[in-house]
């Protein structure tokens, strides 16, 4: 009754009817697979909801950081310890679950025209979340993440020409720590990130809307779902309740990010087996994979964190995020499409796709090397050279292997669709002898 | 039968064997007859009490391989001679030894705030937080801390064996040792089941690999749902 | 019907957690009931769902692709307008637009942020000066510059060798400046725990291993007067990582 004389009240002043009724029998394609987006959606909705409760109880100020961390999410303070547990856990799951969709969309050619711009928002908040993670748990000035940011500004140094500025800005000082990190920090996480975010989520369901989603179902005229209201709404809320349970029954009995263990930053002070986040880890597989050398331009030093640690990232991105451009050329298919492919059907980017993969998952496991070499008892540097080999050689031989598989799946999937001319059916009889039988016609 | 009983009786009516007869039997074979020493074992002479208590206390000596390196056990492969024993030994070793680190005394110490500092500054690199322990280049491992005994802890800081460093009492004087063993202590009821979260973190490993299972939980979430959902209204394949 | 059954557990959940905060029980419980309202909410949802047996392939057409040809707008819209001076107009406006981002630039000179100097005093983390049979051998203890030690390139560890010499190194790592405090001892090596780069303490500190791309620089010792250890100079090379200003 309220919502009904609610929506009135609405359609007398804004004639808001009209959109109404389309968007409730709008009809939306349905598969499993297409909720991963929502999953990262409600993850990204989590994130703001405990967040601006965290803005309340977190103090900013460098001093302060690291103690009202502790003393808001104490165990002893359920609630806060439950918001922030929640919060963190959700970062996590928020960009695995970024890239899984990611991967789905990738996999499926979903990203072809006309939905290129869709993608490279998609990649872009890929890149945002990322980065709001990393300055997110950088915000309680702990041990950890102090030894995070460090390493983060050596790499801002590195750049050639403008490093002492990017380093300068970024550390809010003339060295690191400056008195302005946190607050820089601050101010990215809680304000320019994910209101950027939020803005290019709202484009990104907008596209989505508008150009309507992509399905599996051969039918390229017209769409072929579920109806919004009240089908898919429902289906929707329950994943929103599958997400918000996950990440209580985590927050719950997994603790995350023990900043009382790691005591406050202090640059002379590491602990061992200091590793970022898992979505930077590839990173830091990078930095210690990376050459020794240093470079010098006309007496100029180019460090050599620059590479693994600026330009393998930058070259990755926009590698992704041009992808669909890639591929069209590649592949000369410049079609408009609005039906999904099975991953098989295009070789050439399941090749691709199964190049990066290695590589993240490679760079990745590269960040615990050590690790590895003192459980494996192996030497480390040995490891370090094996997985030297494996990152120049691994993408082109998983590449070109997973894309010869994905070659014979195809044939074998079309030649299957139909029986060859001379092939004869056999069919046991009841007295369990065999007899031919004319072939169906076709 | 008496007479295939006796010796076990007289065994067990306490000549317990003296220190030198250990020594032959279960160290002279890698350190020598007179302690120098051999291609299987290191030089005894010199080391400190300390250094020979860590390793008998905390199983690492004897060892029945002596090619496999003592670092690859773990904190405790369980003390391998009974404390009599152990005392015997080192009564025996003592000229020898003497130079080195002597038996450290050790009390927990209350000031665990201090402990944690110094545990952070001198340990944490190589033991890691919560002394769950860590690599230490090549193929070595500094031991997690979860099963020392305070005394352990204290031969180790003083005699620093292995790869260790050896922190003097000039450097860490009696109450600091105090305070840090008693902090390396204190970390041990800090595991699960004492009021702590049901899984403690051991770092953002194994964080990331739960929010990958958490994805894939969701995944086979609305999988499984998908699926039932399409038996049930009948829907068509993709 | 199985959607009561959840909403239920949905109710109980949400208002299990309320009562759970009101009374300061621990996170277990609080966490546990949100878990059970949310798996109530999901369960609920889900379950209606299915229960409107709705139909999955309904239809509803695709607008076509491909460009769209409308009626061409009429002339006065259409007239040219903004010629080329206007556009060079914008680009003034956009090399203005760097001033405030280049405002924020600063060149931060990096000498004199060691501390370090001919007679200065080593210290502890307390502050403390170090008398010249502070470690053992075989110890190490990070130092600090006595009167500097806040600065960010001073900290330095010192290490005693088996021979009674002792040696001290810059702590921050010449790769990305992270702590180099890990010490092997019969190794006689210094180990970065960030990226495994290995330094050779009886040589130098020089980068025998891992991405480091320069030795760790080193600080000469002396005793003072009083038998507390001091600094001969500053290090024997430029702290921690590179940049492309710091031209050697």
């Amino acid at each position: 009754m309220i919502v009904r004389r609610t929506v009135g009240w609405l359609d007398e002043r804004f004639g808001t009817n009209a959109l109404l009724h389309v968007a409730l029998k709008k009809i939306y394609p349905d598969h499993w697979s297409f909720y991963l987006g929502e999953f990262a959606l409600y993850f990204f909705l989590v994130l703001v909801g405990t967040g601006v409760w965290l803005t309340f109880a977190f103090d900013a100020g460098a001093q302060n950081a690291y103690g009202s961390v502790l003393a808001l999410a104490a165990r002893n303070h359920p609630i806060g310890y439950e918001i922030r547990q929640i919060h963190h856990w959700a970062a996590v799951c928020f960009v695995a679950a970024i890239l899984v969709h990611m991967s789905r969309i990738f996999f499926t050619g979903a990203f072809r025209r006309p939905r290129e711009l869709n993608w490279m928002v998609g990649v872009t908040m890929l890149l945002l979340a990322s980065f709001t993670g990393f300055t997110g748990y950088s915000l309680p000035n702990d041990g950890l993440s102090g030894t995070g940011l460090r390493i983060a500004y050596s790499v801002a140094l590195s750049i050639p020409l403008i490093g002492r500025w990017a380093a300068g800005v970024f550390a809010g000082g003339d060295d690191f720590p400056g008195p302005q990190l946190t607050t820089h920090l601050y101010t990215l996480h809680v304000y320019f990130l994910p209101v950027t975010i939020g803005a290019l989520i709202a484009l990104h369901l907008g596209l989505l809307v508008y150009q309507k989603h992509t399905q599996f179902v051969r039918d390229p005229n017209r769409v072929v779902g579920r109806r919004f209201w009240p089908d898919y709404a429902l289906r929707t809320v329950a994943a929103l309740g599958a997400t918000l349970a996950v990440l209580a029954l985590l927050a719950t009995f997994f603790e995350i990010n023990p900043v009382g263990d790691y005591g406050p930053y202090r640059p002379w002070i590491v602990m061992n087996g200091a590793v970022p986040d898992w979505y930077a880890a590839f990173l830091e597989g990078a930095l210690r994979l990376g050459p020794a050398t240093e470079i010098r331009i006309a007496g100029h030093p180019i460090p050599p964190v620059f590479w693994p640690g600026l330009v393998l990232p930058s070259v990755t991105f926009l590698f992704l995020l041009l992808w669909p451009f890639i591929e069209a050329r590649l592949t000369g298919d410049r079609a408009p499409h609005d039906v999904l492919e099975k991953p098989t059907q295009v070789p050439l980017r399941v090749g691709v796709g199964a190049a990066l993969i290695f590589e993240g998952l490679l760079l990745t496991i590269a960040a615990g090397d050590d690790q590895t070499a003192a459980t494996l008892h192996v030497r480390l540097d040995t490891l370090v050279w094996l997985y030297r080999s494996a990152l120049l050689l691994g993408p082109i031989v998983v590449g070109l292997l997973a894309a010869r598989i994905a070659m014979d799946v195809r044939a074998r999937a079309a030649e299957g669709a139909e029986p060859p001319p001379d092939a004869v059916m056999l069919v046991r009889n009841a007295h369990g002898g065999y007899e031919e039988e004319e072939p169906q016609a076709g | 039968m008496l007479i295939l009983t006796l010796p076990v009786l007289l065994a067990m009516l306490g000549t317990a064997p003296s220190g030198a007869d250990i020594y032959v039997t279960k160290c002279e074979s890698c350190h020598g007859v007179q302690q120098w020493g051999s291609p299987d074992g290191p030089s005894l002479h010199h080391v400190g009490l300390a250094e020979v208590d860590f390793y008998l206390t905390t199983g690492r000596m004897p060892a029945a391989a002596p090619w496999v390196q003592v670092a690859h056990r773990d904190e405790r492969a369980g003390q391998q001679l009974p404390l009599a024993e152990i005392r015997a030994l080192e009564a025996y070793l003592a000229p020898v030894v003497a130079g080195g680190p002597p038996l450290p005394e050790v009390i927990s110490g209350s000031d665990l705030e201090h402990g944690h500092r110094l545990y952070e500054i001198n340990c944490e690199q190589c033991h890691a937080v919560g002394g769950n322990g860590g690599s230490i280049g090549r193929s070595d491992w500094a031991p997690a801390l979860h099963q020392a005994t305070i005394d352990e802890v204290a031969d180790a800081v003083r005699a620093g064996p292995g790869e260790m460093p050896r922190f003097g009492e000039r450097q860490l004087v009696q109450s600091d040792l105090d305070d840090l063993a008693g902090y390396v202590m204190a970390m041990q009821t800090m595991q699960p089941g004492s009021g702590g979260p049901p899984f403690r973190s051991t770092g953002p490993v194994p964080e990331g690999a739960l929010g990958y299972v958490a994805i894939v939980v969701l995944i086979v979430f609305v999988f499984g749902y998908w699926r039932h959902d399409r038996r049930e209204t009948g829907g068509r394949p993709k | 019907m199985i959607v009561a059954i959840f909403l239920t557990l949905t109710i109980a959940g949400a208002l299990g957690a309320t009562l759970a905060a009101a009374f300061g029980a621990p996170p277990s419980a609080l966490g546990g009931a949100l878990a059970v309202a949310f798996i109530g909410l999901a369960g609920a949802a889900g379950a209606a769902a299915s229960a409107l047996r709705a139909r999955d392939d309904l239809t509803e057409p695709r607008a076509p692709h491909g460009p769209t040809h409308p009626r061409p707008l009429p002339a006065d819209v259409t007239r040219p307008v903004f010629g080329r001076m206007w556009f060079a107009a914008l680009g003034a406006f956009a090399v203005l637009g760097l001033v405030p981002l280049v405002s924020l630039a600063r060149k931060p000179g990096r000498q004199a942020r060691t501390g370090w100097g001919p007679g200065v005093r080593l210290v502890d983390e307390n502050n403390q000066p170090i008398p010249h049979d502070r470690l053992v051998d075989g110890g190490i203890e990070t130092v600090f510059p006595q009167g500097a030690a806040e600065l960010p390139e001073a900290p330095a560890v010192l290490i005693r060798g088996d021979d009674g010499g002792y040696r001290a190194f810059s702590k921050i790592c010449t790769h990305a400046g992270c702590p180099v405090a890990l010490y092997r001892r019969a190794s006689h090596q210094l180990i970065c725990p960030c990226h495994q780069s290995i330094f050779d303490v009886e040589d130098g500190a020089k980068n025998i291993s891992g991405p480091a791309p320069r030795p760790l620089p080193a600080l000469a010792l002396d005793t003072d007067g009083e038998g507390y250890l001091i600094a001969r100079g500053d290090f024997d090379g430029p702290v921690g990582p590179d940049d492309w200003d710091r031209v050697l």
